[in-house]
């Protein structure tokens, strides 16, 4: 198999902010990178350094020490950022233009021309929810239509790489289905998307891979799979007359004994399969059998909360 | 996909300061301006101009507003630029894209002259439609005072956006006006001071480098009849406001290249 090229390379990336004792070092020295044609969830609570790597890769603020780097090529360069579409946090749009006017701007400087964003900007508009709306003013747009024309002006150019700071903020469960929905289509084209969330949900659905930044350090980097599995967690219940033993073949698994009723924890579904059928060959009598499926939003909130007491105490 | 051309993405920049100095209230200000001026210059009229300095008077103060009123409009202009920017988070969409930082600068400097050049040239010509011309007034003196106060916005441009990558808005606006009404003046004044004493050669040296607008106004010259400057005189004006356009593009271009946004 042949592996895909980095697209996005960090490399013990260190961020600062102030000068001297004023000093706050915002993101301490993360790697990671990301394929070409993956689809990369970037998260991390508020102020954990996010938007921060985000700039860095975008040449808006210069690292420290280490390297970020967008095809190989400082993300400065020009011809890294003829390839890429970014959407920034919290980004209002020149509200004295239309919506036309806009991705006109944009268009025209990533090196369309006028007959192609003549053709381009009505399906764009439409894709991304603003039918009809290409010639209001912008200061007449809400948070979310300006986000939507957001997201429209990073992917006019159809680049190969898309960076989302905060992708669905400001949208209502409308924008965000729409969203999911363009955000499919790219995924289905081969472009490798990049984006930090905090609507987790839209992390699972669509991430191949995860990439967990906690007070500036990665603390998670895995496949949505590798992190999901886990998380599943099964439980079989079962009573064991007296002086019976637990069988032999079920005693790897952690067993919580409460009188003569004993649980077993099992996170593979595949154990819990076999442990299932050697309890009932053993003649064991089931009480219970129940799976719990934690999301990553749990695993989340699990993690920042153990780190949390972990810096505490 | 075309490759940008540099000449392309500064005009891109460029055409977004016009749409918004075309959507903005000043544009409006100054056209009720230019209508209660043009209103005065009508009465002025029908109650009859007495004699050739009356007209010539009109004429210089109708030259001067315009000229001011372009000068106000480009300070405000250049100096938002970048601090709106910044502060409504514009900017990133924008220098994501593949161009520079300096033909961002550059593409905001050449709207915001052109913005000022607009009101110079609508305000000047209704001042110079409205009153009758003398005959010593030379044609050639006309081409030069409009072509030195373009170049004048151009200096004033280039000044106030260096300042707002320096210094805040407020007062980088406050600092632009009295460089370019009163720094003549006050150079003069402090030179003055200065004057045989040992700190007369480094004050000397040090305001030399504040452009000095004064040059680069030839209204009362043309109003006044006189003739057109020397050739020689008039390049050295051009080459004067290039150094300073330069030095100030330069600075600026280099400290937005290192700031970190």
């Amino acid at each position: 198999m042949i592996e895909s090229k980095p697209v996005i390379e960090v490399k013990d990336l260190v961020v600062d902010y102030g000068r001297g004792k004023k000093t706050q070092r915002a993101v301490k020295g993360i790697t990671f990178e990301v394929r070409e044609g993956e689809c990369i969830g970037f998260i991390g609570a508020n102020g954990a350094g996010k938007s921060t790597t985000m700039k860095t890769l975008m040449g808006f603020l210069f690292p420290s020490s280490g390297s970020a780097t967008l095809f190989g090529r400082d993300a400065r360069d020009k011809e890294s950022r003829r390839r890429i579409g970014y959407l920034p946090e919290v980004a209002l749009y020149y509200p004295f233009m239309k919506a036309r006017e806009l991705l006109e701007l944009y268009g025209g400087l990533s090196g369309l021309s006028k007959s192609e964003l003549r053709r381009r900007i009505p399906p764009l508009l439409e894709k991304v929810g603003l039918a009809g709306k290409g010639e209001v003013l912008l200061r007449n747009f809400s948070k979310g239509m300006q986000q939507r024309v957001g997201i429209a002006q990073a992917i006019i150019a159809e680049p190969e790489l898309l960076i989302f700071d905060e992708l669905s903020s400001g949208l209502d469960p409308v924008g965000r289905h729409d969203l999911r929905n363009v955000l499919v289509e790219l995924k289905d084209a081969g472009r490798t998307i990049f984006f930090s969330s905090h609507e987790l949900t839209e992390v699972e659905a669509l991430c191949d891979r995860v990439v967990m930044i906690h007070r500036g350090e990665i603390v998670t980097e895995a496949t949505v799979d590798e992190l999901m599995k886990p998380l599943n967690v099964y439980e079989i219940t079962f009573h064991l007359p007296d002086g019976s033993r637990i069988p032999d073949a079920v005693r790897g698994h952690g067993v919580k004994t409460d009188g003569h009723l004993h649980t077993l924890t099992i996170t593979d579904v595949e154990e819990y399969s076999q442990a299932v059928s050697e309890l009932a060959a053993a003649g064991v009598s089931i009480q219970n059998t129940s799976s719990k499926a934690q999301s990553l939003e749990d695993y989340f909130i699990d993690l920042v909360q153990s780190r949390e007491r972990e810096t505490a105490s | 996909m075309e490759n940008l051309s540099p000449f392309r993405s500064v005009g891109l920049i460029g055409r977004g300061v016009l749409l918004e100095t075309l959507r903005r209230r000043e544009i409006y200000v100054l056209l009720i301006f230019a209508a209660v001026f043009l209103s005065g210059v009508l009465v002025v009229r029908v109650v009859g101009i007495p004699n050739p300095e009356t007209g010539t008077f009109i004429l210089n103060l109708g030259l001067m507003l315009a000229l001011t009123a372009a000068h106000v409009l480009t300070i405000l202009t250049a100096a938002r630029q970048i601090p709106f920017e910044l502060e409504n988070r514009t900017i990133y969409p924008v220098l994501a894209k593949p161009i520079t930082r300096s033909e961002y600068i550059f593409g905001k400097w050449w709207a915001c002259t052109a913005a000022g050049a607009l009101v110079l040239f609508v305000l000047g010509a209704i001042a110079w439609m409205s009153v009758p011309k003398l005959e010593a007034y030379s044609f050639a003196m006309l081409i030069q005072t409009v072509v030195a106060g373009v170049l004048s916005l151009g200096t004033v441009a280039a000044v106030a956006l260096l300042g707002s990558v320096l210094i805040p808005q407020a007062m980088n606006i406050v600092l632009t006006a009295l460089v370019v009404w009163f720094g003549h003046s006050f150079t003069g004044f402090v030179v003055t001071r200065v004057a045989g004493g040992p700190l007369e050669a480094p004050t000397r040296w040090l305001t030399a480098y504040l452009p000095n607008f004064n040059k680069l106004n030839l209204v009362t010259r043309y109003t006044d009849g006189i003739g057109p400057l020397p050739p020689g005189e008039f390049l050295a004006m051009i080459v004067y406001v290039t150094i300073i356009f330069g030095a100030c593009f330069a600075s600026s271009a280099l400290v937005f290249r290192r700031r970190m946004l």
